[in-house]
């Protein structure tokens, strides 16, 4: 199946984001410079509000997004926002903010699972682990083997934390600044209070495990620039996939169900059907 | 409304999970829906583990308005409209994960197998309008392990429509198949304890089918082990007991002592057997034990001198089963796909 276009309008000096964002579009569509007095693309990306064309994209029926770089264009919160359709005003999503992560790339780590990765390490039952105290070279293991993990005034560890499915304790106005939902995503407390707080969510494994959930989903709901892109691609009728192409669905469910690139299924589900639809495994 | 009940099969294997998704099917059909079992094998081998859950996503299901999922991995299938009734995960991979049986260590691709499983198993049940599950155990180990909310929603044993109340006679009755985590041994060793000259009958099949015949022997023949025993049969053993007794371990739900109260009869059972405690109420209803042959054997001992203490026990048992209603599980299950 061909990927349906996506027309972009271009305007001088487009923000980074652009490219990261189209980067990961690709995988839904091709991205062409276009022109709507042309060109009749699937769905349009502006990269500014005064990019040239964009009112005859608008008036052209298929679904626009533009990319807003500054609060100044709309009158909206610092940081990159992109909204979708023809009500620029009304429908704004954050996009890709400077902390955002790639959430495929961080495979979250339930807290039994943890558990048994401390045993089999002979790291202690329960573990906690400070941000900010781990050279970099250990970080990513302590996020992923910690029972939780403390993080004070670092908006950004919180999210990577989160980002493993680390049940984290923070103060109130790092939790604030990551949006998060005190009490269902993190553990909110006084700075001196944090280590205690740490120890009980440590011994409870059905908190620990509710609150590793859903700080996990709250990083892909508003941090993950792949996910981002493809809420914008879904967004933007990008992601119909077509009847016979069972494939395409497929692969975007193996990426919904979080499964690596590595996992065993993938080579299993090519083996078992590379006879059937002439590929090689 | 147009039903999917969805499960896995066990080729040639009949268990509790058929009983159940048979008696779902014929609930909904008698609410007056169409409704369709479906079913898929499944394998059980941490290298194949993924796959039939690959197969339940690829399933089409728009010919059907509701889909009903109730065991791993069938609640991978997908639909607008898709209920959880949860049955159990794959425990090997969770709770079970150091048992004897259970193929997962504490190697890489073990631990990796168990991650991504955790991962899938909590998408594809977020998927759910609801998710429902057969037990507080069950609901417990959900939360637990996936970090997921669910509601335990009780159903009828089977048979319910035919166990009665009869005699209490001068036997204990239980009926499980004979495997380690039932915990047929310590039942046995129980009599050893017992001093009232109190039988233990036993129905069911199992691998320590041989060792508890040797058992029996240190008992003095006051153990029957029945072997298979058809409904009939197992309505009348149930009807004449004077308790029974049934002390898994960490049962998910426990028909046997659903039945035992649709018999009017006390049920004797241990601390740690999971879904029992949820019906079992120590002094009430039965006899919640340590679980130790002395604890047993002292048990049976009790309502062997009391018997209007058993009966006393097994009529609230039966008061305690006597409302759940297959109409009122269909009922809920669709009114959350509602």
């Amino acid at each position: 199946m061909t990927p349906p276009f996506l027309g972009l309008l271009v305007s001088p000096g487009y923000p980074d984001g652009v490219p990261r964002l189209l980067e990961r579009m690709v995988r839904w569509c091709r991205p062409v410079w276009a022109d709507p007095e042309r060109d009749d693309p699937a769905a349009w990306l502006a990269t500014a509000p005064t990019a040239a064309g964009l009112s005859a994209a608008l008036a052209s029926g298929a679904p626009v997004a533009v990319w807003v770089a500054s609060a100044s264009d709309l009158a909206l919160a610092a940081g990159e926002v992109l909204t979708v359709g023809d009500d620029v005003a009304l429908d704004v999503d954050v996009l890709a903010p400077p902390s955002g992560i790639d959430a495929s790339a961080v495979p979250p780590m339930p807290p039994f699972v943890r558990a048994r990765w401390r045993a089999r390490h002979g790291l202690p039952e329960r573990f906690i682990v400070r941000a900010g105290t781990v050279g970099d070279g250990h970080r990513q293991s302590a996020y992923a083997l910690a029972s939780v993990v403390i993080v004070e005034a670092d908006p950004a560890a919180l999210v990577e934390a989160m980002a493993w499915g680390a049940p984290c304790v923070t103060d109130s106005a790092t939790a604030a600044a990551v949006g998060a939902d005190i009490g269902v995503d993190v553990l909110v407390g006084d700075a001196g209070d944090l280590g205690d707080l740490a120890a009980v969510l440590a011994d409870d494994q059905r908190r620990a495990a509710a609150f590793g959930r859903s700080a996990r989903r709250l990083v892909e709901r508003t941090f993950d620039r792949t996910g981002a892109a493809r809420r914008l691609a879904g967004r933007l009728g990008l992601v119909e996939w077509g009847e016979d192409d069972w494939r395409g669905r497929l692969t975007d469910d193996l990426a919904h169900l979080c499964t690596p690139p590595v996992a065993r299924i993938r080579d299993r589900f090519d083996s078992a059907v590379a006879g059937v639809v002439g590929e090689t495994a | 409304m147009r039903i999917a009940v969805c499960g896995a099969q066990m080729p040639f294997a009949r268990g509790g999970a058929e009983l159940l998704m048979d008696n779902l099917v014929a609930a909904c059909r008698a609410a007056g829906h169409d409704t369709e079992l479906v079913r898929l094998p499944v394998a059980w081998e941490r290298p194949r583990l993924f796959d039939s859950a690959l197969a339940w996503r690829l399933i089409p299901t728009d010919s059907f308005d509701v889909v009903i999922a109730t065991n791993f991995p069938s609640y991978f299938v997908r639909h607008p409209n898709k209920v959880v009734w949860l049955l159990h995960q794959h425990r090997g991979a969770y709770d079970a994960a150091d048992a004897a049986w259970s193929d997962f260590g504490l190697d890489g691709d073990s631990l990796e197998t168990q991650r991504l499983l955790s991962e899938w198993d909590t998408r594809a049940l977020e998927e759910a309008r609801r998710v429902f599950t057969i037990s507080e155990v069950v609901c417990d180990r959900l939360l637990r392990y996936n970090g997921l909310t669910s509601t335990a929603l009780y159903h009828p044993p089977p048979l319910a429509d035919r166990l009665h109340a009869g005699d209490f006679g001068d036997y204990v009755f239980s009926a499980m198949r004979l495997e380690g985590n039932k915990r047929p041994g310590p039942l046995v060793e129980g009599l050893a304890h017992s001093s009232s000259g109190v039988r233990l009958a036993i129905a069911g099949t199992g691998s320590l089918e041989a060792e508890l015949t040797s058992a029996a022997r240190a008992v003095a023949g006051r153990l029957d082990l029945l072997g298979f025993v058809d409904d009939d049969a197992l309505v009348e053993r149930f009807a004449g007991a004077l308790a029974v007794a049934y002390a898994p371990h960490d049962e998910d739900y426990g028909y046997v002592t659903l039945q035992a109260f649709g018999a009017g009869k006390p049920v004797i059972t241990a601390k740690d057997s999971g879904g029992v405690l949820e019906w079992v109420d120590d002094g009430v209803n039965g006899i919640v034990t340590d679980g130790s042959p002395a604890a047993l054997g002292e048990a049976y001992d009790r309502l062997a001198a009391d018997k209007q203490l058993a009966r006393r026990m097994g009529e609230a048992g039966r008061e305690r089963v006597a409302g759940l209603r297959w109409s009122g599980v269909v009922e809920r299950l669709l009114e959350a796909a509602s």
